[in-house]
């Protein structure tokens, strides 16, 4: 199936509690080299903890989460997000994007600078930031407190960038955005997967969008998994349907 | 005249010193959101640090002061090890328990020095400097004022430039997002009481300088005069603690001067109880504290 | 070596745990009955006052300025018995009610506005600004303090307040009143909206709690029979705020137990030289703290008592 992609992420069996309450269980799933993968399902369906647990931010209660940075297998289930962030793993979370108290320019740093990046690096990724995201470049010395949805999502991805991130975990990046923006982010997203080389986890409510730009999908129902399969057969499935408005 | 003049210099040194508590505090509280009921314990170890190394036979008050401070920051990480990180953020537990460790601490040392004042020594013989006409300051009270102006200049720079302060300041606005950027928020957080601790020690140390004397309980009224100037100031706001800190302390000077000291702490109290009411988040602060930290 | 340092390392030697366990038995030589009895009746009052707190804090709010609103009770019982002649019983609801309006002013001034870390220390400056004031006023004694109150707060006389006090905070605990106070303290939006006036449920909590603690207070003079400003400062305030904390905040139980812990097990653990016994405080306390995080009395003990309906409403606050 994959061939000669190799598997950048698999996760098995993976279940994650708060508490007594099991918001996912026994998801299994994998991303490989140059795929947009999306993670799909109603409300309260678990995604969003699934993400959470394979970032760390969460630590799952079973199951097994193995990254492949191109040389090496790490088992990352249980391990703490910096140490994630510093194997190529970047996390964009769905809602409080960035930190409002700093500027574009401060957020964009901070990208790069706990990962192990020399400042010329770093620079030079940001430079590449202001290229592919002109509005930022725009309001560099604004604080990010003061921008629209829309920037910030795209302040936040660009963050994500600029630490070169081999996998790219992103919550619900249509949140919030109006039409004309979200084909931009959307357009923005595609791009980096092609030219970028990163591989991209995404969940998603909007399952148009996501089956657009994704190569498979993965549709959970509340708390476990569904059905998974290329994105053009999950758009006609007759399942798909189902998984949203239950049966 | 020169009796208002003198008043002026006294608070001024006092205020130096509240300025240099609720930065310490600040960071610790403003940044990373822990109220850390025990500061106040902390700064008190500083001062009996310093007293402990003197005893054992170290007669240089610098490096003594440096045992104390030492002494502090070691106080500092117990606390953040022992009654900050296992409430897990729980914030009463946290006030509970940093409380627990403080009765434990000032009784200690009660228990172990007999309770009583402790006569503090000197770096340097106490000078006094002619001004303006009769006016005069004393050496101590211009290192004072030179030591709260270079850290609070340090603090500023420490936040907004380097890595650590960087870390420190995106931890106070989402932990999450720092810990995803490769921030060890633990490690940073760690850091974070280590410097906190040492500047109250530096706090008490200069504090008990300025009284000649210490004594077991003097973390309680400092700890609390630190956290008035912080909520006058506003929290996350390091250099509004340098202005409001100062400008307390000359406002309790002269009211003792001119007024009598039963009315000193009313000064603080009222202030800070006026400033909750009409502007909560305090003067440099702003609503939902989206303010510049530094 | 400094003489000083060879001092404090006695001292430090003196502080082996067997000195102080042995301390401790010589001390329970001394227990005995009057002992026990004193003891219980100071526990009582503390309850008595620790119990308005929690009232509070059943509808979500909390003041570290308490020992504040103590004290105005406190003083004003002394003046009503001593300078008006009032007799104690008539002086005991007065003092009630005087507790309720400053609960109210309390709650006008900081209740109604702040919410959260900013109430603390609003109601903290308060009652520190509290005893300047009383410092500066000689009427009630300024700082020799108001003395010659009549001991009136003996055991009958506690016997019969305390249980009743005991009666009517459950009850409130589980009236409606119980249950409007919780909504408001888990979601005052949520609580709005199912047609509760949160700002009138803030001040009935502060009026009720207020009540209680003022009649706390003025047991309190009687049983102190001297005041003065500075006991009614934050160490008292912490204190009274401990016990619903340590004992869990989910039934007034968790203030019975906490009380328990605050008050006697200081004595518990006294022995000969009397800051031992703050030290062992002090660590029992965090011990707890890290132990025993939601309290002694926990929800699940707590939840066998708790009315349906009131179920109900926490559940529909939860649901976000």
């Amino acid at each position: 199936m994959t061939g000669l992609r190799p598997t950048i992420l698999r996760v098995t069996d993976l279940t994650v509690r708060y508490g007594q309450v099991i918001a996912a269980s026994e998801i299994s799933l994998h991303v490989a080299r140059g795929e947009v993968v999306a993670l799909l399902g109603p409300n309260g369906a678990g995604k969003t903890s699934v993400l959470r647990s394979i970032m760390g931010l969460v630590p799952p209660a079973m199951g097994k989460i193995e990254f492949f940075d191109g040389e090496r297998t790490f088992r990352i289930e249980g391990k703490r997000p910096h140490l994630l962030a510093k194997l190529g793993i970047a996390n964009v979370p769905a809602q409080q994007v960035v930190l409002p108290r700093m500027t574009v320019e401060e957020n964009l740093e901070v990208g790069g600078l706990y990962l192990g990046f020399g400042h010329a690096a770093i620079r030079a990724a940001m430079e590449e930031m202001y290229r592919k995201f002109p509005a930022l470049a725009q309001r560099r010395r604004n604080y990010a407190g003061v921008l629209s949805g829309g920037e910030r999502r795209q302040l936040a991805l660009a963050r994500a960038l600029v630490g070169r991130p081999k996998l790219m975990l992103l919550d619900e990046p249509s949140l919030g955005l109006a039409p004309m923006v979200l084909n931009d982010v959307f357009d923005m997203l595609r791009r980096i997967s092609r030219e970028d080389g990163v591989d991209i986890l995404l969940v998603e409510q909007n399952v148009k969008k996501a089956l657009d730009i994704a190569d498979r999908a993965y549709v959970m129902r509340i708390g476990g998994m569904d059905f998974s399969g290329p994105s053009v057969e999950v758009a006609r499935s007759e399942s798909l349907k189902d998984a949203y408005l239950g049966s | 005249m020169g009796y208002f003049v003198e008043q002026l210099t006294i608070g001024l040194s006092t205020g130096a010193i509240y300025a240099i508590i609720a930065i310490g505090f600040n960071l610790v509280f403003g940044v990373m959101n822990v109220l850390n009921l025990a500061y106040g314990a902390t700064m008190m170890v500083g001062t009996y640090g310093l007293l402990l190394v003197w005893f054992l036979g170290v007669r240089n008050f610098w490096l003594a002061a440096i045992g104390g401070i030492v002494a502090a920051t070691l106080v500092g990480l117990i606390v953040e090890r022992v009654a900050v990180r296992p409430m897990k953020g729980n914030w009463w537990n946290t006030k509970v328990a940093t409380l627990g460790f403080a009765f434990f601490v000032e009784n200690f040392v009660t228990r172990i020095t007999e309770g009583r004042s402790e006569p503090f020594p000197k770096p340097f013989e106490i000078v006094y400097f002619p001004v303006v006409s009769d006016i005069e300051i004393s050496n101590v009270q211009i290192l004072l004022v030179v030591a709260s102006l270079v850290l609070v200049a340090a603090m500023v720079a420490f936040l907004r430039k380097t890595k650590p302060g960087k870390a420190i300041r995106i931890i106070a606005q989402s932990p999450d997002i720092a810990e995803c950027l490769g921030i060890d928020v633990h490690r940073i957080t760690v850091l974070g009481f280590a410097l906190s601790a040492a500047l109250g020690g530096i706090a008490g140390i200069l504090n008990a300088l300025t009284f000649g004397s210490t004594y077991p309980y003097v973390g309680q009224f400092l700890g609390l005069k630190g956290l008035v100037v912080l909520i006058v100031a506003g929290i996350g706001n390091m250099r509004g603690c340098l202005y409001v800190g100062v400008v307390l302390g000359l406002l309790e000077s002269l009211t003792v001067g001119f007024g009598g000291s039963t009315y000193r702490d009313l000064v603080a109290y009222g202030g800070m109880t006026l400033i909750l009411l009409i502007r909560p988040y305090g003067l440099f602060g702003e609503e939902g504290r989206v303010a510049k930290e530094i | 070596m400094d003489p000083v340092v060879v001092d404090v390392l006695q001292r430090l030697h003196g502080l082996s745990l067997d000195r102080m366990v042995q301390g401790l038995l010589h001390h329970y030589g001394d227990v005995t009955w009057p002992f026990v009895l004193d003891l219980c009746s100071n526990y009582a009052v503390f309850l008595t006052i620790a119990l308005g707190l929690y009232i509070l804090m059943i509808a979500g709010q909390v003041s570290l300025g308490h020992a504040g609103l103590v004290g105005i009770a406190a003083y004003s019982s002394a003046i009503l018995v001593v300078k008006f002649g009032l007799p104690f019983w008539l002086a005991l609801p007065i003092c009630g009610g005087v507790g309720a309006l400053a609960g109210l002013v309390y709650c006008y001034l900081f209740g109604l506005r702040l919410s959260g870390f900013y109430l603390v220390i609003g109601t903290l400056a308060f009652g520190e600004m509290l005893i300047s004031i009383w410092l500066n006023t000689d009427y009630v004694g300024a700082a020799l303090g108001f003395s010659d109150i009549p001991l009136e707060t003996r055991w009958p006389v506690l016997l019969t307040i305390v249980p009743l006090i005991l009666f009517a905070v459950r009850r409130i605990e589980q009236s409606r009143f119980g249950i409007a106070f919780r909504a408001v303290r888990d979601n005052p939006v949520v609580a709005g909206s199912m047609g509760i006036n949160v700002n009138r449920t803030k001040m009935l909590a502060w009026a009720i709690g207020g009540f209680i603690t003022g009649i706390g207070g003025c047991l309190h003079a009687h049983r102190v029979t001297v005041l003065t400003p500075d006991e009614f400062g934050i160490y008292f305030s912490l204190t009274i705020l401990m016990a619903p904390l340590i004992g869990g905040l989910r039934t007034f139980w968790g203030t019975v137990a906490g009380a328990a812990v605050v008050y006697f097990v200081p004595w518990l653990t006294t022995t000969d030289e009397p800051r031992d016994r703050l030290m062992l405080y002090g660590i029992v306390i965090v011990l707890l703290m890290i132990f025993r995080p939601e309290g002694l009395v926990t929800p699940r003990v707590a939840r066998r008592r708790e009315p349906a309906v009131a179920k109900v409403a926490r559940g529909t606050a939860r649901s976000d």
